[in-house]
């Protein structure tokens, strides 16, 4: 009787052992589909990228178990789709995912159009001139557009961790984000210090919102997201109406990258203008020489060392654009990862390689 | 739903004490378990650590049947490639009424389990911010196989669901915005209730006890549990636990 019981204890020990899946499908193609969504599809040797050598690194970085997180790779060459690939779910391809803080840079691009179209007469404008919540935040009125676009507001805020105020904005805590924001303590003089923060752009939101006297995610669709033919996007706002503007949009990788291609070709989306060749040079022009060891510009980042203007959100949602090659390469991974988790600046080296296969 | 449970549970309870000429044992056990969680929003990762089960069991004995009372309260540590994931896990009832069937020489207890088991698990290093759950209030079936091998005693049980109401998180959530705290962790447990079948969910225990001899407080077990929810999302959970129980007290109640 025990021998049968130890045989059968056994048994379920064996038996019960839960397997981890396959995190990424093998590679079996990267010919992009044609989507009838804006983008012309073209083939790697037409736009002089090597075949052979994009093909292996896509079967690397489906195969490469240290990037498990990774979801998409799409190259695109002179304003054309040359490669894409879904690493574990095809519907990526229009499935609208969180981008974090890559929604930063798409309020850059907003915040030259609002320029443009004088919603914001300067970026020397002080905040009071935009939000009148500074009546009663006086040590706020101040701060001007340019110090929340290169994140000098001197407020004291922080993105990460449960009691930071990003996780009291993500846990919907305070009634009104404007005047939580700027109920703040100021720790630093306006324009003085920088420090990465998501309150700084969401004032630039709420100050666009202020003048515009709708949503900013609603504005955009107009002067922006349909110009450039993007669908698939969506843009959450705050309880209150207030648009979020330091994370807070839904877009696939490939409505992502078209604003990348807006920024390579200084502004234009198929020669139509949509912002001021002006504003591109001044937003990616370095503004800020050290944030992470990356210089920032207006809410737009740089890697001086591969000549490449970047969008970047958590998580690993990269579109990064390298003006030499005409090359915008995106990437996109799990969104809710935290740390070392991440698909972090490593994301980089695959930028690398498709540089060097470009001819 | 829970109330009229619970106060159906208790009314049986003080009835049965009160009617029989019942043996009251009470046990305590402290359990180490090695855990396993598959989660459907976890990408196909499994999650597997060890974890800490307290728990304590009546049981009411007398000629013709069994009740056993029993409550489990457990912690888990698990990780997935060096990812930290928490698992919690309450059993604030668990009530078999077993009606005694000698076969030849043995005696077997056989009748229906009831069951309502909290699952509560957070990955925050890979969903930053959201908690996963997985309910069960369930009826089900409970079989016990009790027998005497050269002076030790041992008992073998089996139970399983058959139906019930389950919660689980949706299957999609706005990945921005979440609820975290003690507050929102209780109303997510108890919200959204759905009635299921076996073909829905299931939640299975395999128990090997070993007493080593008739005069022992100390009983040592295996237990094998088995949890899985087949809708979207699923989950599956498995845990073996090495199990130390102690028989409290015995009293004869007449």
């Amino acid at each position: 009787m025990i021998r049968n019981v130890l045989i059968l204890l056994s048994f379920f020990l064996l038996a019960s052992c839960l397997k981890e899946e396959e995190l990424k499908k093998p590679f079996t193609s990267s010919d992009p589909a044609s989507l009838d969504d804006g983008w012309e599809v073209s083939t790697p040797a037409a736009e002089n990228i090597d075949p052979t050598g994009l093909s292996e690194i896509y079967r690397d970085f489906h195969n490469d178990d240290n990037i498990w997180q990774a979801r998409s790779l799409l190259v695109f060459r002179n304003g054309k789709l040359v490669a894409e690939s879904y690493t574990k779910d095809d519907s990526d391809i229009i499935t609208p995912r969180a981008i974090w803080s890559a929604t930063k840079q798409v309020l850059g691009l907003l915040t030259g159009i609002a320029l443009d179209n004088q919603i914001i007469k300067s970026v020397n404008d002080p905040l009071s001139d935009y939000l009148t919540e500074t009546e009663i935040y006086q040590d706020k009125k101040d701060i001007s557009i340019e110090d929340l676009l290169t994140m000098r507001s001197g407020i004291s805020y922080s993105n990460d961790g449960i009691g930071g105020q990003t996780d009291d904005i993500l846990r919907q805590l305070p009634d009104k984000i404007t005047s939580y924001i700027l109920g703040l303590p100021l720790v630093n003089s306006p324009g003085e210090i920088v420090q990465y923060k998501d309150c700084d752009p969401q004032l630039v939101s709420a100050s666009i919102q202020a003048k515009c006297g709708k949503p900013v995610s609603e504005w955009a669709k107009v002067v922006l997201f349909d110009k450039l033919e993007i669908k698939n996007l969506i843009w959450n706002n705050y309880k209150d109406g207030v648009t979020l503007g330091g994370f807070g949009i839904l877009t696939t990788p490939r409505e992502m990258a078209k604003f990348g291609q807006c920024v390579l070709d200084s502004g234009q989306w198929k020669g139509s203008t949509i912002v001021s060749r002006e504003w591109i040079r001044q937003m990616t022009g370095v503004k800020v020489g050290n944030i992470y060891g990356y210089q920032f510009g207006y809410l737009w980042w740089k890697d001086p060392g591969r000549g490449m203007t970047y969008m970047s959100g958590h998580g690993g949602q990269y579109v990064c654009i390298i003006p030499s090659r005409k090359l915008i390469v995106a990437m996109t991974a799990e969104v809710n990862t935290q740390g070392e988790f991440q698909f972090g600046k490593q994301a980089f080296d695959w930028v690398d390689r498709i540089v060097q296969i470009s001819k | 739903m829970r109330t009229i449970l619970t106060a159906l549970s208790f009314f049986l309870l003080i009835t049965y004490i009160s009617a029989q000429d019942n043996i009251i044992i009470r046990k305590s056990f402290l359990s180490v378990n090695y855990l396993q969680v598959k989660e459907s929003a976890n990408f196909g990762l499994v999650f597997k650590g060890a974890g800490l089960d307290h728990g304590m069991a009546w049981s009411l004995d007398n000629d013709r049947s069994r009740m056993i009372y029993e409550y489990e309260l457990g912690l888990g540590i698990l990780f997935s490639r060096e990812i930290p994931a928490l698992g919690f896990h309450l059993k604030p009832v668990d009530i078999a009424y077993l009606f005694k069937l000698r076969v030849q020489n043995s005696l077997f207890h056989i009748g229906p389990d009831l069951r309502v088991e909290y699952n509560y698990n957070l990955y925050p290093d890979l969903q930053s911010g959201f908690d996963y759950w997985f309910t069960n209030l369930s009826l089900g079936i409970n079989v016990m196989y009790d027998f005497n091998h050269a002076n030790s005693a041992f008992y073998i049980k089996l139970s399983s669901s058959v139906a019930g109401f389950t919660s689980r998180q949706p299957d999609y959530r706005d990945p921005y915005f979440y609820d975290l705290g003690v507050k929102h962790a209780i109303r997510h447990l108890n919200q959204d209730l759905t009635f299921g079948l076996i073909n829905k969910f299931n939640s299975t225990n395999l128990e090997i006890r070993w007493k080593p001899n008739s005069d022992s407080r100390l009983t040592f077990g295996y237990v094998l549990k088995y949890s899985g929810y087949f809708m979207a999302p699923e989950i599956t959970m498995v845990n073996h636990s090495i199990k130390l129980i102690v028989n409290k007290k015995q009293k004869q109640n007449d």
